[in-house]
């Protein structure tokens, strides 16, 4: 409803005859702040293609519709565009800012605020709500325009301060500090996103009550972080590669309480799920795979952990200082269980050995040790404490249904391998063929 | 250089009529068609954990098979006494032990390339193919395993003096590098004061075959990050092409080392007879 009636005064304003002098005027005049100024409060206003300099503040309500070509290119100390006034929409505009500064290129400071489909080319945070609530920020694609920095100098893509009830719904974010960084709200709501090659996906800090649902992403240093949080709701999410980095990992919790992480899928990170210092969360229904590390758990009570797969990581988990969790039913393709009643669980235990994480806890060079053979063995003889050690009493014998194919889908291919296997074979055989058998 | 491959082709001819490269062989295939047959363990692209159980088969078989082969047919030259027979010919000793070596490390190469081989095309038929970069890369690295510790075997080979010496030497460098490996450099380099422990670890890493090769597998794979923060510059230092290299210099000293000493113990022996 509220789409076609834009879509329809858009075409409204479109079919209005501007008179052919006062389009070149707005051109070549190149002000944004001068159209902005002569609308009247409530008003619809076109901006016509064209480049604009800011920059420009928005201190009344509008809706800012921008035409195909439309940009805003700026240079200043200031935000590119700034927004004051409760209820404003800008739509479709292209920003352009190469400037560095604290403020961000879009700077929303009042309620109700709604930015869409906006293409955002920052050398800063590309949009920075402050104090700003029940904002929509819908289908804006945001790049890193500064330069070949470390994305740990560079600015977040959407960055909400002391916000509260914002929806952040389908935007995409590449090469930025974090994708997508709420500290401080309420009940935001951050869903269908996309983030790649930036710092973190998506950045809880301080907040209560967030929804993070269906986003997904890769090659982050972290896909979601989550620290000192409480009542999110983290499901459906796909995180996949974040494997580059030696802080990597799909999904982080740290200082989290009394949330749900349920239904995400972690594939091929360093390590799918760290878990820190965090209680009375419910992990469950997710599906870690091909991770360097599963899950790894520190210092964290009272969490319920079920119904995950964990399939072809080459360590499911490690967990120290963690035995006071609920840990069931859970699917480790690892693991070699005995279901002799025939109920799907297993009626053998999986403990999780804390040896090696204890162990680079205190001295980190021995994790070149990971995946040695001879470590294995090591661990194998360390059995002490093994009440304190975080177990899943009732592993699942066979993969819960949710279990789907690989979000990444690609296959080896058959016929490559098959090629090589065949060369190598036929070496073999002529060699052997040739010194064993043959009659010299 | 003639009589070196006249010895090399001795060994093939030796080593393709005799049961153990075909015991070998089998149990080589066995093992990793059963990896290939784990339920969705397909070894794909990357550091993964097929990838991470086929690494540990064959630092588990490798070494111990190339340990003793490669020492028995040292060994047994002596004490079967072709070595005091061959002594009396005009052969270097630097080509004969090099022939030997490079005979045997043909035998085992090709007994790893028909493993992995049959691996690739079963895999292909079964639809349930390893990623062909991945099993190259393993056939590589099975290879400069195997290298490397047929070094090793001519230093246990030229030490003992018998089969029997060889066999238990060769299980105890094999137990000491391969299982309690961690465990004796965790013990060990605890005493050492804090700082000392990574460089001392690392010093040691270059000295022990497997670990090097397993490294640098895991690195190449892309999983360098797993090793922690520790080794970040390292890391990115190996997967780069001076990675490979400084990989392949290692690896030339070490059999070079080995060959030189067990050269020079040989040479001693035909001297002193």
């Amino acid at each position: 409803m509220l789409r076609a009636a834009a879509a329809l005064l858009a075409f409204a304003a479109a079919a209005w005859p501007l008179p052919p002098a006062a389009a070149q005027d707005a051109r070549t005049s190149a002000s944004l702040q001068e159209l902005v100024d002569q609308a009247e409060a409530g008003q619809t206003v076109r901006i016509p293609a064209g480049e604009y300099a800011g920059p420009v503040v928005v201190d009344k309500p509008l809706r800012l519709l921008a035409e195909d070509g439309a940009r805003l290119v700026h240079h200043g100390p200031e935000p590119a565009l700034r927004i004051t006034a409760d209820g404003v929409e800008v739509r479709g505009l292209i920003v352009e800012d190469a400037e560095r500064r604290d403020a961000g290129t879009i700077l929303v400071e009042a309620d109700n605020v709604r930015l869409a489909e906006l293409t955002i080319r920052t050398a800063s945070r590309a949009v920075r709500m402050v104090g700003a609530d029940g904002g929509e920020i819908l289908d804006n694609a945001i790049e890193w325009a500064g330069g070949n920095v470390p994305v740990s100098r560079r600015g977040n893509g959407i960055d909400l301060y002391d916000s509260h009830r914002n929806r952040i719904a389908g935007n995409t974010v590449s090469d930025m500090h974090d994708g997508i960084y709420v500290e401080g709200g309420d009940g935001n709501v951050v869903e269908h996103n996309r983030v790649e090659r930036s710092r973190y996906g998506i950045h809880l800090m301080y907040t209560g009550q967030t929804v993070v649902r269906d986003n997904s992403g890769s090659q982050n240093i972290t896909g979601i972080m989550a620290m000192t949080s409480h009542g999110a709701e983290v499901t459906g999410n796909v995180f996949v590669k974040q494997h580059e980095n030696v802080h990597s990992q799909g999904i982080l919790l740290f200082d989290v309480r009394d949330s749900l992480f349920a239904d995400n899928i972690v594939e091929g990170n360093r390590v799918g799920f760290y878990v820190e210092e965090s209680h009375g969360n419910r992990i469950t229904g997710n599906e870690i795979r091909q991770n360097y590390i599963g899950v790894q758990i520190l210092s964290s009570a009272g969490n319920l952990i079920e119904r995950n797969v964990f399939a072809g990581n080459v360590a499911d988990a490690e967990a120290v200082d963690s035995a006071g969790n609920e840990v069931r039913e859970n699917y480790w393709d690892a693991f070699a269980g005995l279901d002799a009643d025939g109920d799907g669980r297993s009626d053998l235990p999986n403990p999780v050995n804390p040896f090696f994480l204890k162990l680079t806890g205190a001295v980190p060079a021995f994790q070149l040790f990971f995946g040695s053979p001879g470590m294995a063995f090591l661990e194998g003889l360390y059995a002490s404490g093994r009440e304190a050690w975080l177990e899943d009493a009732a592993p699942l014998m066979e993969p819960p249904e949710t279990a789907g194919d690989d979000p990444d889908g690609r296959r080896p291919s058959d016929a490559a391998a098959g090629a090589l296997g065949l060369t190598l074979l036929a070496a073999a055989v002529l060699n052997i063929w040739y010194w064993g058998l043959r009659r010299s | 250089m003639r009589s070196a491959a006249h010895v090399a082709a001795r060994e093939l001819r030796l080593g393709f009529r005799n049961p153990w490269a075909y015991s070998f062989m089998a149990l080589f295939c066995l093992f990793s068609l059963s990896l290939l047959l784990m339920p969705a363990d397909r070894l794909q692209e990357g550091y993964s954990a097929a990838a991470g159980s086929l690494l540990n088969l064959m630092l588990y078989l490798l070494p111990l098979m190339t340990l003793l082969i490669g020492s028995f047919s040292l060994a047994s030259e002596k004490e079967e006494g072709s070595w005091d027979l061959l002594a009396t010919y005009p052969m270097g000793t630097f080509a004969f032990l090099a022939g030997k070596m490079a005979g045997l490390a043909a035998v085992l190469i090709t007994v790893v390339a028909f493993g992995f081989g049959l691996t690739g095309v079963l895999g292909a038929l079964a639809g349930k193919a390893p990623d062909a970069g991945v099993l190259g890369m393993f056939f590589a690295f099975a290879a400069g395993l195997i290298l490397l510790f047929l070094a090793a075997a001519a230093v246990i080979g030229t030490l003992a003096e018998s089969r029997w010496q060889a066999l238990t030497v060769s299980v105890a460098v094999w137990f000491f590098l391969i299982i309690a490996w961690p465990t004796l450099l965790i013990a060990g380099l605890g005493l050492l004061p804090h700082p000392w422990i990574k460089p001392a670890l690392a010093a040691l890493t270059a000295v022990n075959p497997a670990e090097l090769v397993r490294l640098f597998v895991v690195v190449k794979l892309g999983g360098g990050s797993v090793f922690g923060p520790e080794y970040y510059a390292w890391m990115n230092w190996i997967r780069g092409a001076g990675g490979t290299a400084g990989f392949l210099a290692v690896c030339l000293v070490w059999i070079a080392a080995a060959l030189m000493f067990s050269h020079v113990m040989w040479e001693r022996r035909r001297t002193h007879g």
